[in-house]
């Protein structure tokens, strides 16, 4: 950063940020001209780096940065997914006062699974204040056992990592087409566009923050989003007879949303979940229940 | 304390060290 602040200012303050970061054993580099450091990333692209508040030699730490596995084609979903299936049972007004909220939750109407590639908790919250009961199963969990727990809909998560390797999850998708409802975001976004056979690509510096522009291609309305990714979908890649593209990214026209054209099956790049915020994109869960309810119907 | 950020590239920046003392080179996540 290019400031650090050693002390708090806010009455609730119990212990100002220095003692924090090292009570969580988290090193911090400060007073450096954070715009060259941006200026550098826009230009060469996202790369390795080391931050050590221990180690002088700058040679070692270059040597260091660059022994770093790199992101391409490792798969870090099954790293962090889950090792066994667990209910998600808490929605996102659960921790509100009923005199505040009314209803804490939607009484559940749905069941989902959701496949862990490293799901964010709102997510999970999102779907069970919309009235799921959410079932979450680790990345690796095959179609047929999915299947077996009888979901209404099957939802695909978020994750690190580059979604080409992640080929079982792929593959379970092929399988569960057709058979279930399917919303995916972030990673699970991207798991659709190559199920449908599209491809992905490194983005050079990636989406990250909580103001990106986004348009709705059928509409024309625009929705402020939560980015956190490296790669995206090719839009050219996909099948235009089965799929229809459905929302854009306004700085670099990135592709941020997909939909199958006769199966009920869609996705998004970004994070309509983000929480704090923004809050533009929650009618996608809203979406996901509406599918399930038609398809059951 | 001293800090270090170390890129891939050789690109180094040097500026003062809060927190931890320690190595932080996780690369970022999707």
């Amino acid at each position: 950063m290019r400031e650090f602040s050693r002390v708090s200012s806010n009455w609730r303050s119990q212990q100002v940020a220095e003692e924090y970061l090292e009570q969580f054993k988290v090193p911090v580099l400060s007073d450096i001209d954070t715009r060259a450091l941006v200026r550098h990333l826009r230009d060469h692209g996202v790369m390795r780096g080391v931050v050590s508040t221990i180690e002088s030699d700058a040679e070692k730490l270059v040597a260091k940065a660059n022994s770093i596995p790199k992101m391409d084609g490792t798969d870090l979903a099954k790293e962090v997914s889950t090792k066994r299936p667990y209910v998600w049972e808490v929605g996102e007004r659960s921790h509100e006062p009923v005199a505040v909220v009314g209803v804490k939750d939607e009484p559940p109407r749905f069941h989902v699974v959701a496949y862990d590639f490293g799901i964010k908790h709102n997510i999970l919250r999102k779907l069970r204040g919309e009235g799921c009961k959410v079932t979450v199963v680790p990345a690796q969990t095959m179609a047929e056992d999915v299947l077996a727990l009888k979901p209404d809909g099957v939802f695909l998560s978020n994750g690190p990592g580059d979604p080409e390797p992640c080929t079982y999850a792929v593959d379970s998708i092929r399988r569960l087409m057709g058979r279930q409802p399917i919303f995916g975001i972030c990673l699970g976004h991207q798991l659709v566009g190559i199920a449908l056979g599209g491809k992905t690509f490194k983005l050079k510096f990636g989406h990250h923050g909580g103001n990106h522009p986004v348009k709705q291609l059928k509409t024309g309305k625009i929705e402020i989003t939560a980015h956190n990714h490296n790669f995206a979908v090719d839009p050219d890649s996909l099948p235009e007879s089965e799929v229809e593209l459905t929302h854009m990214d306004l700085n670099d026209s990135t592709l941020e949303g997909l939909r199958h054209r006769n199966l009920p099956l869609f996705s998004v790049q970004y994070h309509p979940e983000a929480a704090p915020g923004p809050h533009d994109s929650h009618y996608l869960f809203k979406e996901f229940t509406k599918m399930m309810e038609e398809w059951k119907g | 304390m001293q800090a270090i950020l170390a890129l891939e590239d050789g690109r180094v920046f040097r500026g003062k060290g809060y927190g931890a003392k320690g190595e932080c080179y996780d690369p970022s996540l999707d």
